[in-house]
């Protein structure tokens, strides 16, 4: 029950009060003073309790230690108390959320300041285990004032927005991007120019440089010789995360994963691969309806804002997806890795498009091996299992239109297929650029 | 929050601290026959529901009940001689005030701290320090075997008067002390 934020007698006031006022009236009306040694403690109490009411009304805030934090990472919810002189002990009590953890378990903390204080603050740590757009600290603050006799609170404190950021699952490719395409970057390129790998032996020719002068071959063949190689450049990569359907029951960071938790975690590895080895990363959330778009850039704070950006995915918020007016722009040569578990048609619509398109799509499978949808009902089993082979027919056909499909499974899971595509060399996707 | 789901979450300090409400409401249960009362099993069989009540709910009025009952289970079984029995009633009527005093100050999950702990334990001192003081009184007067004195009478009632006084002013007046 709340009190307000006013101090008001407690019971521990009014059954010491009550308790030595009747028993002392007891005792003097029927002369007994075995009724008044039992009155004794509760009198000491009752008239310290009094002789100790306070003045001033305190008042609480609450906020956070940090605003962002990563799943399974902690902050500190801050209860600051002010006008606290005389607040014998406080008691902050958390209101639990889903996915979200305090230490102790119960979300209860509480603080007995040794001197009169102005200002008390109570500490608790909180953690977040799954990834997106939180809102804790709310929760009921309560005081007491010197001998438990007076009660503030408790008085509600509101919430403040964390926002968690997925964690990015271990991801590591050694193989180049097929299509480089920027200035500088560290893929390969197919055209000669300043890099690192070696291309060839070819005659001098006007501007090459003398420190690339290869010696012996030019003593043997008589004339000047150097030694070519190939650009290096950036690669430009769409990240496509289809949030509209999310399979499966998310456990948080330590436990099992749902599809839309595989996307999120294995989108934010791979942006953190690209643009921190130098490329470009765009980022674009099928099923979302506020900032579901962030432009193809590259750096350390864009890598910010792509995570930033998926923290905020909300499964299912867009069902309506209107394909036909979704205009994705991605640069010519970009790679297109779309992350869906491929249960819904705007996804398989999606990838279809960016391949007609001629651009090299690839789709990062996010449903996990272990995901268990139907429980022990045998009907929701069936229809799962219905839901499977619908969903193999449709990657089958994805296949045959050279739409590649590789299951995530961390560090090398586009290796194989950013090298086939590299064989390429042109195009072989269905539809024309 | 009903009042099992609040003995669910508690802490193990609230949970022997509920343990303590209980165990005192018996012990004063036991400490009238042994003070020369008269044992009530249907009197006492209800003391054992409003402990169970209070250990339940230390924090609103059960507690109050508890403790005006078990006070008035003494005055009607217990005849007002003063032994060492008395003093033991108050320190255990204490400990059960105590007990409900501490689960009072925070929701289920609220463990007391050592600050916290120490600080009452100071209390407590004086506190039963206060009640050992007025049963020593006791016993001298009731061995000085002084005459009933009217005036002296008066003076208390006047006393409590002035405190009850005091006390509805402060329980019941200003909401704002």
């Amino acid at each position: 029950m709340l009190h307000g934020s006013e101090w008001h007698p407690s019971p521990v006031l009014v059954r010491a009060a009550l308790g030595s006022a009747a028993l002392s009236v007891l005792a003097v009306v029927l002369g007994r003073p075995d009724l008044l040694v039992l009155a004794a403690p509760l009198l000491v109490h009752a008239v310290a309790a009094v002789a100790g009411r306070p003045r001033r009304t305190p008042s609480a805030a609450v906020r956070l230690g940090t605003p962002y934090v990563r799943e399974g990472e902690g902050t500190l919810v801050r209860v600051a108390i002010d006008h606290a002189e005389d607040v014998e002990h406080a008691v902050f009590a958390l209101v639990g959320h889903k996915h979200v953890v305090a230490r102790p378990a119960s979300g209860v903390v509480a603080a007995t300041p040794t001197g009169g204080t102005d200002r008390l603050t109570l500490e608790l740590p909180v953690a977040s285990l799954r990834w997106g757009r939180r809102r804790v600290g709310d929760g009921l603050v309560a005081g007491t004032s010197s001998w438990g006799g007076y009660a503030w609170g408790p008085v509600p404190v509101f919430p403040q927005d964390l926002t968690v950021l997925p964690q990015p699952g271990v991801f590591d490719s050694r193989t180049a991007s097929p299509h480089p395409i920027g200035l500088v970057g560290q893929h390969p390129a197919r055209r000669r120019g300043d890099g690192s790998e070696f291309e060839s032996i070819r005659p001098f020719q006007p501007g090459d440089r003398l420190r690339r002068v290869q010696w012996r071959v030019s003593l043997r063949a008589g004339t000047l010789h150097v030694t070519s190689t190939v650009a290096e450049e950036d690669a430009s990569v769409l990240l496509l995360v289809d949030s509209g359907v999310e399979v499966g029951r998310s456990e948080g960071v330590h436990g099992r994963a749902s599809t839309l938790d595989v996307a999120v975690r294995a989108a934010a590895a791979v942006a953190e691969h690209y643009l921190i080895r130098g490329d470009r990363v765009g980022l674009r959330v099928l099923g979302a309806t506020h900032r579901n778009a962030v432009h193809t850039a590259a750096g350390r704070r864009h890598l910010r804002r792509v995570v930033d950006t998926l923290a905020r995915v909300v499964p299912g918020e867009n069902r309506d997806l209107d394909l036909a007016h979704m205009r994705f722009q991605v640069p010519a040569g970009s790679i297109v890795l779309v992350f869906s578990p491929m249960l819904s048609q705007v996804s398989v619509v999606a990838t279809n498009t960016l391949a007609a398109r001629g651009l090299d799509v690839v789709v990062v499978d996010c449903l996990p091996a272990d995901i268990d949808v139907a429980g022990d009902d045998a009907r929701a089993a069936l229809a799962w299992r219905m839901r499977l082979l619908e969903r193999e027919a449709l990657i089958t056909r994805l296949r045959r239109s050279g739409i590649p499909v590789v299951a995530w499974r961390g560090p090398g899971t586009l290796d194989e297929v950013l090298r086939r595509l590299g064989r390429r060399g042109t195009r072989t996707t269905a539809g024309h650029r | 929050m009903n009042a099992l789901d609040q003995a669910a979450l508690s802490s193990p300090q609230e949970r022997a601290l509920r343990a303590t409400v209980l165990a005192a409401a018996l012990g004063f249960l036991a400490l009238v026959p042994l003070a020369g009362g008269v044992f009530h099993p249907l009197l006492s069989g209800v003391a054992v529901a409003f402990a169970v009540l209070a250990a339940l709910l230390p924090e609103g009025n059960a507690a109050l009940g508890l403790l005006l009952y078990l006070c008035l289970l003494w005055m009607i079984s217990v005849p007002g001689h003063l032994t060492g029995w008395t003093l033991a009633a108050a320190v255990d009527l204490y400990v059960l005030h105590l007990a409900c005093t501490l689960l009072s100050l925070g929701p289920p999950g609220h463990r007391p701290d050592g600050v916290l702990l120490a600080l009452w334990w100071r209390r407590s001192v004086l506190c039963v320090g206060a009640a050992v003081l007025v049963w020593a009184a006791a016993r001298v007067v009731a061995f000085l075997d002084l005459p009933p004195s009217g005036v002296a009478v008066g003076l208390a009632l006047v006393l409590l008067l002035g405190w009850a006084a005091l006390l509805s002013a402060r329980l019941t007046g200003q909401r704002r002390p």
